[in-house]
């Protein structure tokens, strides 16, 4: 037991991918307009997350890649988001007996705010259609050829455009009406870790101060320096470029590194569990900071269940693949076969 | 004439006291030890644990007490086996085989703690000092066995090739339970140099502050280390006090080699590449550095004292320029054998020459280049494993059976009558090598395709082999049924979700055994995690577990090569 007050270190990377899906649950279980709970509201999860993936993503696609590779490392991150919130989405249409079919398609957010799926599927959507605009666009080979051989460089044009976008586009087109969740308009936001991720990469104080620079600036611009969303990115993105490592006590680490993990599903399950608790336990019990906290812990068991599950499986397929081969002996059929 | 490197009195650690008051070992901001004061210091550890032949197992870290410990044992004369802290289960099990006298622990800011586990000590061979881990089979508990001769012949190679004399002064970057790092350690001792002691890394701020502060004069690398300098962008030239850098533990690439050669000659400092096995003790080849630019792909000449002859695959020497053969390496630094029990620690099965299984050629100008591997080695998650040796573990089972592969499956191919000890042999050669059950294919094969000639057609029987993961995919739906009805995935869902939650310790054999339960048949090829399509969804996990397994993860450690990461842990293999 005293081991779990020992402190142990832990990636940043790890740290914040917690915290920040943690914040985004919380912007869910204490809205606005619940202030009599005596509770902030914090939105700007949602913003640390996207470019944490950026951050991720050039982490392990874009670096010393072929544009082949960074096409199928685009694929990839997309049917990785894709299939589990495709399950979710038909389970919520399927509850409440509603179908969208372009909440199915995942285009409901070039349309209307409003969704049948009861988690942040315009977060998914903005995703997946930034994956296709950057198949597009590595599609086109001197492109593709130019920023794989000069990644920072590259990172940098790319986000300098995205951020552009963000800042002018809407000026010419109303899109707050949409809340400008759509993916040329969250594009800065995904790239800027790509910049990021390439400074931090050559490790020098300059470097570092740049990546620093660009995540303060980027942020005061789009969300205004008086926001949670700025907060939230300024933070998260500081301690990212600063401290590759922070140190924990093993408790927290553990627990940490148990929600970090659990990332995805919570971010799949959490709003359902607070409407299945308000509607249940929330009759009796508070919402806000137990929901939030109850919530957290049951999307992460939930998890913990799937993962054991599905490692299970595995464990089990790969014993009895290698030992189910019939004894038959080789022959034609067999072997073509 | 007279073997010198025979006695123990004529060695690194016999008489440590002859180098005076010169610095021997320094922590950095903290204090100096003189070769007087080590030399004491290690007298008295002897002199705590004894004299005599006892089997010791020791914690080894760059720090003084375990390294005054490390000397005070081979003093005393026992047998040593060096290994990194945090070993958990793994070190559990090879206690629990080798049942050593004494297991000596490491404890940071103190003296080493030794625990005497009482048992009977076990039969060591007169010559044998040091056990160290092989490259490999790192799931099972197998040593290489050192005498004495080896690493103190090996320490004077190094001596000689590197020109080391007294006011040398290295920074230690490496494990010293690495064959290695160790070789670093013997070799400075060897001639009464120091050693600054650190475990920062390279990429680590304050790194080369502390080079400059202590003014050090060289330190080893391998090629990740030289990796990490290349994308920090610091320039190695700020080093007014380098005299040379040495690479080893992998294959630098050529036009890293290239780079830094012209580099070094223009700085005025030297690179050395180099090449060994731990069966070495570790070093067989070294590449002179007014080589390196225009041969940068090469491994160069023996070590002093060694031979390096290439055979084909008749056995015959091969005199010829540019033929490959089978690298074959004979010297006095040869190993004693290897060790899977401890009825091994006994005898001494010192092979006339060390067969390397890397393929070779000679250039005109007497350098040697390696240009590949042997046929009957495969690296499946870049473990080398040797097919010889699996035929063999599966003949104790299945006798007659006959084994193949590539890099990403191992097919073991059984004769008739042996289809209920399939599961059974497959668990068995996983556990064994460290690798996930997967990659073993057992298949009753009656007859055996063979040439022309009556030999096995090991490429037809490959070739033939069900591919697994299309058998998989032909046998999913009846697969899946009988996997998700039987209670045994109920226990083992169970002991998954409890692991995960930190009820108990995850069993982690290798590197390969977690990126193959995170990342399945994508890691099969022993690349990176970024290769084996790991993503943000999957970098999570498998950092958790490659930190619970490694202790500490690198930076970069997703652009590493599995075999990489192990030899952080490990550190069996000294290329």
């Amino acid at each position: 037991m005293s081991n779990l007050l020992h402190s142990k270190s832990v990636d940043t990377d790890v740290v914040l991918r917690a915290i920040a899906i943690a914040l985004v649950a919380w912007n869910h279980a204490i809205p606005s307009g619940t202030k009599s709970l005596g509770l902030p509201d914090f939105a700007g999860g949602m913003t640390l997350l996207m470019m944490m993936s950026g951050y991720s993503f050039a982490r392990f696609v874009l670096t010393d890649a072929t544009p082949v590779e960074v096409r199928h490392g685009l694929m990839l991150f997309a049917k990785r988001i894709l299939l589990p919130s495709l399950a979710a989405v038909l389970f919520f249409m399927l509850i409440k007996r509603k179908v969208s079919l372009t909440e199915l398609l995942f285009v409901s957010n070039w349309f209307t705010t409003y969704r049948i799926a009861i988690f942040p599927v315009w977060y998914v959507q903005v995703i997946l259609q930034m994956m296709v605009l950057l198949l597009g666009l590595f599609a086109i080979p001197p492109f593709a050829r130019w920023f794989v051989a000069q990644p920072l460089r590259g990172s940098l044009v790319v986000f300098a455009a995205a951020l552009a976008t963000r800042m002018i586009l809407p000026v010419f087109i109303d899109t707050k009406p949409l809340l400008h969740h759509l993916p040329h308009l969250y594009l800065w936001n995904f790239t800027l870790g790509w910049l990021v991720y390439f400074l931090h990469d050559r490790r020098t104080p300059g470097a570092l101060t740049l990546a620093s620079l660009a995540i303060l600036a980027s942020g005061a611009m789009v969300w205004g320096p008086l926001s949670y969303q700025f907060l939230a990115l300024v933070v998260g993105g500081l301690l990212l470029v600063w401290k590759t490592r922070m140190k924990l006590p093993m408790i927290v680490a553990r627990v940490v590194g148990l929600v970090s993990q659990a990332t995805f599903t919570i971010f799949l399950l959490h709003r359902f569990f607070f409407v299945v608790y308000t509607g249940t336990v929330g009759r009796i019990l508070p919402a806000g900071l137990l929901m939030w906290a109850l919530g957290l812990a049951a999307c992460t068991l939930a998890w913990v269940v799937g993962a054991a599950t599905l490692r299970a499986y595995h464990k089990l397929a790969a014993a009895g693949m290698a030992a189910a081969v019939p004894g038959a002996g080789l022959s034609p059929a067999r072997t073509a076969g | 004439m007279p073997d010198t490197h025979n006695t123990p009195e004529r060695s690194f650690y016999g008489d440590l006291a002859r180098h005076g008051d010169a610095p021997a070992l320094i922590v950095s901001g903290g204090a100096t030890l003189s070769y007087r004061a080590l030399d004491a210091a290690a007298r008295a550890f002897a002199e705590q644990v004894g004299l005599g032949r006892k089997l010791v197992f020791l914690e080894l870290e760059n720090d003084v007490a375990s390294i005054t410990a490390y000397l005070g044992c081979l003093i005393a004369g026992h047998v040593v086996h060096p290994v990194a802290t945090g070993g958990g289960a793994k070190f559990d099990r090879l206690v629990a085989t080798y049942r050593p006298n004494l297991v000596v622990r490491h404890l940071t800011g103190s003296d080493a703690a030794v625990e005497d586990l009482g048992n009977t000590s076990v039969g060591l061979h007169p010559d044998l000092r040091l056990l160290l881990s092989t490259s490999g089979s790192t799931g099972s508990p197998k040593f290489v066995k050192l005498s004495h001769r080896n690493i103190q012949s090996n320490a004077d190679a190094i001596v000689d090739y590197l020109r080391l004399g007294s006011d040398e002064r290295a920074i230690t970057t490496l494990k010293p339970s690495y064959s290695y790092g160790l070789s670093v350690l013997h070799s400075h001792l060897a001639c009464g140099a120091a050693l600054l002691l650190t475990d920062a890394s390279v990429t680590d701020r304050g790194f080369w502050d502390m080079f400059r502060e202590n003014r050090c004069t060289s330190f080893a690398g391998v090629p990740y280390t030289f990796e990490m300098i290349r994308k920090s962008g610091f320039d190695l030239g700020q080093l007014d006090t380098l005299r040379y850098a040495t690479q080893a533990g992998g294959r630098l690439p050529a036009d890293d080699v290239r780079r830094l050669a012209l580099q070094s000659a223009a700085q005025g400092w030297r690179f050395y590449v180099m090449y060994g096995q731990t069966e070495a003790a570790p070093r067989i080849a070294w590449l002179p550095p007014e080589h390196a630019a225009e041969r940068p792909g090469a491994i160069g000449v023996p070590v002093p004292g060694g031979t390096i002859m290439l055979y084909d695959d008749a056995g015959t020497v091969i005199a010829a320029d540019e033929t490959p053969g089978e690298l074959t390496y004979a010297g006095p630094n040869v190993m004693m054998g290897y060790a899977e029990s401890p009825d091994a620690l006994a005898g001494d099965e010192t092979p006339p020459v060390l067969r390397t299984g890397d393929l070779a050629v000679r250039h005109a100008d007497g350098l040697f280049s390696i240009v590949g591997r042997k046929a009957r080695f495969v690296k499946p998650f870049g473990i080398r494993v040797n097919l010889d040796e699996v035929e063999q573990d599966a003949g104790e089972t299945a006798p007659g059976a006959v084994c193949t592969g590539d890099d990403t499956r191992i097919v073991v191919a059984l004769p008739a009558g042996t289809d209920g000890q399939k599961a059974e042999l497959v668990q068995r050669l996983a556990a064994r090598y460290g690798l996930p059950p997967h990659i073993f294919v057992a298949q009753v094969v009656d007859p055996l395709p063979r040439l022309a000639n009556g030999k096995i057609d090991y490429r037809a029987l490959l070739t033939a082999t069900t591919d697994p993961v299309a058998h998989a995919a032909a046998d999913g739906p009846a697969n899946f049924r009988s996997i998700v009805t039987s209670p045994r995935f109920y226990r083992t869902i169970w002991d998954e979700a409890a692991g995960i939650l930190g009820l108990h310790t995850q069993s982690w054999d290798s590197v390969a055994h977690i990126y193959g339960g995170f990342l399945g048949a994508a890691a099969a090829s022993g690349g990176s995690f970024a290769d084996s399509d790991g993503d943000s969804m999957s970098y999570v996990s498998v950092s958790l577990a490659l930190e619970e397994y490694l202790g500490q993860l690198p930076e970069a450690w997703e652009h590493l090569p599995q075999a990489e990461l192990e030899a952080l842990r490990e550190q069996p293999a000294a290329f």
